[in-house]
């Protein structure tokens, strides 16, 4: 739990999303900032300092989102990056769960180490929920 | 080359590219229609302010027509992943019960409108929750939509539930009559093709909703069969396994 307003940090290439999403959340009392690709993103997430992101999947290529993940969990290839060990990712895509997308808690894990997954649409309440249930567990 | 889906080798399958270009495909239309649904639900939980109650029942129409869309999507795009052969089968718990409970809520709305007469005969002693397929709900869910807009004004809908099987393999057998939408027996089994679907004269189903129902049935290792009901409308004779295979 933080004292400032939590900060969401959104990556996401529908810029319509990201300007629906950033009222909703605003609205909702959230410092919001975005990044609309995952070279974008990983260029300035030390400067946003995220207190949570919310992650596309298919941006410029078609696993943006998961390279960034990589980035952000493989703490021995990018040691730098252990600042975000406690930072919850919440993985948003239209892709089901069909591919493969079996998500683990654990940086070391084989499975996608992200902390939660929805898949679009969704409801403007699931995700203010979403994101209360990741930033105070 | 093309690969069949071995589980059923009547249907032909898409090829591995094919499928990858689908995808992308409806990963673009998803994309699109999840943020539109989006929009309409900001609106309506009032981002831009007050939403007055005929304004609420115009978006609650955009929204569900938009998420019918996103439906007809998820289906056809399963149906390539299950000719294709990479479908992942997925098991989560299933409890007849509810099942039930939710088909009844689904139709309640559009039966009401159309005074269409619903009825759901059920066994005594379903069995109870128990991992399964979550394509059990999806087929079901899909086929009443179908049904419901076939079933006639002032029709009937009645489905006759048993259990078949005991212990660890229970199977759904469902009998519906839809009083409403006719078609001859001869011309039946083009409901569920391909190319006869994307013509003219669709006798049941929207588009491709009821290949997708007997296809995720037959991958599941259940069945759909429809037969004329004549003079009144059509009967579906449904077998659904409750177990994950």
């Amino acid at each position: 739990m933080v004292d400032r307003k939590a900060r969401i940090f959104m990556v996401d290439d529908d810029t319509d999303l990201v300007d629906i999403v950033r009222s909703v959340l605003e609205a909702a009392g959230y410092d919001f900032m975005s990044a609309s690709s995952a070279t974008e993103a990983l260029d300035i997430v030390n400067s946003v300092g995220p207190d949570l992101i919310i992650l596309d999947v298919m941006m410029e290529d078609l696993v943006a989102g998961f390279r960034v993940v990589n980035h952000l969990r493989n703490f021995d290839a990018f040691p730098q990056n252990k600042a975000y060990e406690g930072v919850p990712i919440l993985m948003m895509t239209s892709i089901q769960q069909q591919t493969r997308m079996k998500f683990s808690q654990d940086a070391g894990s084989r499975l996608l180490p992200i902390d939660a997954f929805l898949e679009k649409p969704v409801k403007p309440r699931v995700l203010l929920e979403k994101i209360a249930e990741l930033l105070h567990r | 080359m093309r690969r069949p889906n071995p589980d059923d080798p009547s249907i032909e399958g898409v090829t591995a590219p094919e499928n990858r270009l689908i995808n992308h495909f409806f990963h673009d239309f998803k994309g699109g229609l999840s943020t539109v649904i989006m929009c309409m639900d900001a609106l309506r939980e009032g981002i831009a302010g007050p939403v007055s109650e005929g304004q609420d029942r115009w978006l609650d129409k955009a929204e569900r027509n938009c998420q019918n869309l996103v439906s007809l999507i998820d289906d056809f795009r399963d149906l390539t992943r299950m000719e294709d052969g990479s479908y992942q089968r997925e098991v989560e718990p299933v409890d007849p019960s509810s099942l039930f409970e939710v088909l009844s809520a689904r139709v309640a709305d559009e039966a009401a409108r159309r005074r269409i007469q619903t009825a759901f005969d059920l066994p005594d002693g379903l069995p109870g929750p128990r991992a399964g397929s979550p394509l059990v709900p999806r087929i079901l869910d899909r086929m009443y939509g179908v049904l419901v807009d076939c079933t006639r004004t002032a029709g009937t809908l009645k489905t006759q539930v048993n259990i078949r099987g005991t212990g660890d393999r229970p199977e759904l057998v469902m009998t519906i009559e839809s009083e409403g939408v006719e078609c001859d027996e001869t011309r039946l089994e083009s409901v569920f093709d391909k190319l006869a679907q994307s013509g003219a004269g669709l006798q049941l189903g929207r588009g491709y909703t009821m290949l997708f129902c007997r296809a995720a049935a037959r991958y599941i290792g259940g069945d759909l069969r429809l037969s004329h009901w004549p003079g009144r409308g059509t009967r579906v004779d449904l077998r659904l396994p409750l177990a994950a295979h």
